[in-house]
């Protein structure tokens, strides 16, 4: 943990007004953050300032994180399901080999 | 074991459905959302790196040479600066007087940033002319954040540009001038060419550009046929496709 985000839990835990219990997330957040995440952290708190309409654009970032989170499943899916299919192959074709094996033994007896 | 493959694939179907739902904008539900959903990544990636860890030899570098697995976990990276950015407005939805502190934290980092010595001090904006002034911001925060061999080359085809013949590109060229000239024709129509980009994200809490992705992001499909090329960024941008993002900016610079 650097010392920016050290700071930034200091601060949260200084708050008055979140519950315990928020702040215990809030923290296990930005503890996990990596350089460039905690930049993107910071610098959204920042612009939260100047923005208007703070909720819209809230729902705004989270259809966004929504539809990519998605598209991470789909791709994730598609290739697990491509894993699977793979493994299946092959142990089709090994249990034919075997197959094979024993009827070629059968045949020769 | 197959079992436990349906399971993990059913796991994921699962995390599919439950993102269904509709959203909420309380702080708690906000992070209870962002953790399921992190967690849920995490833990596919690992899940699936561990399976083709133990698949056989080709079917590991049939993977590997369709980067698949390398786009996945770009998605993560992606999905993760989105996320931090969404816990940022939450914690200044929860409390606005968090906005100081965030701004004293990130001066702090720019304080050490301009007292690197880099290619920075080579870079003469005037060069583009008349680039607009959130042009050349977004220009020099990509030129910061780029590795150094890109900057070298940002700086060539800045003082000597020969440009990318991309737009003669046949397919018995190199594939990268084939994207690149798909790319460009993408961000023509799009009527914009988004350098905004860090990570292969748009950075999300650009007013003007959330919840937009103007950069190109392929499908798995897309990215087999592609030879296995995926979302550009400037880490792993090719030559040619550094230089043409110069050239853009040139030629956008003049109009």
């Amino acid at each position: 943990m650097n010392t920016k985000q050290k700071d930034i839990i200091d601060m949260i835990n200084n708050d008055s007004n979140m519950s315990a219990k928020l702040k215990e997330s809030f923290i296990k957040q930005v503890s996990q953050m990596n350089e460039d995440e905690l930049e993107a952290f910071l610098k959204s708190m920042k612009k939260a300032k100047d923005n208007k309409n703070l909720q819209e654009k809230i729902l705004r970032l989270q259809e966004t994180e929504k539809n990519s989170h998605t598209d991470f499943l789909q791709t994730a899916y598609a290739l697990l399901k491509k894993i699977t299919t793979h493994k299946r192959k092959k142990q089709e074709e090994s249990d034919k080999i075997k197959t094979n094996e024993i009827l070629n033994k059968i045949k020769s007896s | 074991m197959q079992k436990e493959e349906k399971i993990g694939a059913q796991q994921i179907e699962n995390g599919y459905e439950s993102k269904k739902s509709s959203v909420e904008t309380s702080p708690e539900q906000i992070l209870k959302t962002l953790e399921n959903n992190g967690n849920t990544e995490k833990e596919s990636l690992n899940e699936i790196t561990e399976k083709i860890k133990n698949s056989d030899p080709s079917f590991q570098q049939k993977t590997a040479e369709s980067r698949i697995l390398s786009s996945l976990g770009e998605k993560v990276k992606k999905n993760k600066l989105l996320r931090a950015a969404l816990v940022g407005l939450s914690l200044y939805s929860a409390n606005p007087a968090f906005a100081s502190g965030a701004e004293s934290e990130l001066s702090k980092s720019e304080t050490i940033e301009s007292a690197r010595p880099s290619h920075e001090k080579n870079l003469n904006m005037e060069q583009f002319g008349n680039l607009p002034e959130s042009r050349q911001k977004d220009f020099e925060q990509i030129f910061a954040s780029a590795p150094e061999e890109a900057k070298r080359i940002m700086l060539d085809e800045l003082e000597n540009g020969k440009g990318v013949d991309y737009k003669n590109a046949s397919s018995n060229e190199d594939p990268d001038l084939l994207i690149l000239q798909q790319q460009v024709v993408n961000l023509q129509n799009s009527g914009e060419m988004d350098l905004r980009r860090k990570g292969g994200v748009n950075l999300p809490f650009d007013e003007e550009h959330s919840g937009k992705t103007n950069g190109i992001e392929y499908s798995d499909n897309e990215i087999a046929e592609n030879g296995g090329k995926q979302e550009i960024t400037i880490e792993n941008a090719s030559e040619n496709q550094i230089r043409s993002w110069i050239n853009y900016l040139k030629s956008s610079s003049e109009k």
